[in-house]
């Protein structure tokens, strides 16, 4: 998606540094890369990354994200060090991803319209357990060679946030039987 | 059967009514909240019981593990959607940062917890 515009403005630096990799990685992939040249390669996709996929959850992102003049620094340890609900990381928009804020998105919100009711339980969880995961096989069990349980702990440890919402405490979506 | 569904947050522009935003629980940085909490309260609370700014752990026998609520769930940055495999990853962590803590002291004894 070369013709797509950076949804924030990256430093030169960054820029000379995007179009280097990109031209080495027409080679070379960044994990064939020697350690630290891989590492700055990672970086570099860093930036596209965080130019061509990341789109803020809200509107517009001020005054929502917050400034230096509303979010004042409580202490000014919070500067270097970690402030437990994820405020002050970034010093110019304090509160951006912190406890409370929306989910970024990797699509344009324009793209990511509300699905109905009936959209949303389609296919039915209930088929897709019954008939994409039933186990067809006569011998029952297949066992997975490439990875195992630990993964799924993994993403679930580090992802925490996306396994953790907001939940509906008076409305449950319940399926209806097909 | 009945499927959870996420509360969208209150709608502050007419583009909210089409494309809900959805607010974290947690803070969205990989910043350690997964053992430290997402709140300074929590934070405070899990590192305050042991010297040095280590999170707190029970030895049962001879090994160590994450303390427990009263409904068996362990006190940790977070454990909704429990199973052994999470509780797994962190009682590990919550070591390997106890023993980080112990390599900052030695190496930097004036250090404060």
């Amino acid at each position: 998606m070369d013709d797509q515009r950076m949804l924030f403005e990256p430093s030169l630096t960054e820029k000379i540094s995007v179009g280097t990799f990109h031209l080495i990685n027409k080679f070379v992939p960044w994990h064939k890369l020697p350690g630290i040249l891989g590492a700055l390669n990672l970086s570099a996709l860093r930036v596209e990354l965080r130019g061509l996929n990341l789109y803020d959850g809200y509107a517009s992102a001020t005054p929502v994200q917050g400034t230096q003049e509303d979010e004042p620094l409580p202490d000014p340890r919070y500067r270097d060090a970690r402030h437990s609900d994820g405020k002050f990381n970034s010093l110019e928009m304090p509160r951006m991803g912190c406890v409370g804020m929306r989910f970024g998105r990797n699509f344009p919100r324009k793209h990511c319209q509300r699905p109905t009711d009936e959209l949303l339980m389609t296919p039915n969880p209930r088929i897709v357990s019954e008939r994409l995961m039933a186990r067809k096989n006569p011998d029952g069990f297949i066992p997975a060679t490439t990875l195992n349980l630990l993964a799924a702990a993994w993403i679930q440890f580090q992802t925490h946030d996306w396994f953790n919402h907001e939940l509906v405490s008076y409305a449950w979506l319940t399926p209806s039987v097909y | 059967m009945t499927v959870p569904r996420t509360q969208p947050d209150a709608p502050l522009d007419k583009s909210d009514e089409t494309c809900p935003g959805y607010r974290n629980m947690n803070t969205a940085w990989w910043d350690g909240s997964q053992i430290y909490g997402s709140s300074e309260e929590i934070t405070s609370a899990l590192r305050s019981k042991l010297p040095d700014g280590k999170l707190e752990l029970i030895k049962y026998g001879k090994e160590d593990f994450l303390p427990q609520e009263l409904d068996g769930m362990p006190r940790t940055g977070f454990s909704s959607n429990w199973w052994v495999g999470l509780e797994l990853l962190h009682t590990l962590f919550a070591l390997e940062h106890n023993a980080i803590c112990d390599t900052l002291k030695k190496a930097y004894p004036t250090w404060t917890g």
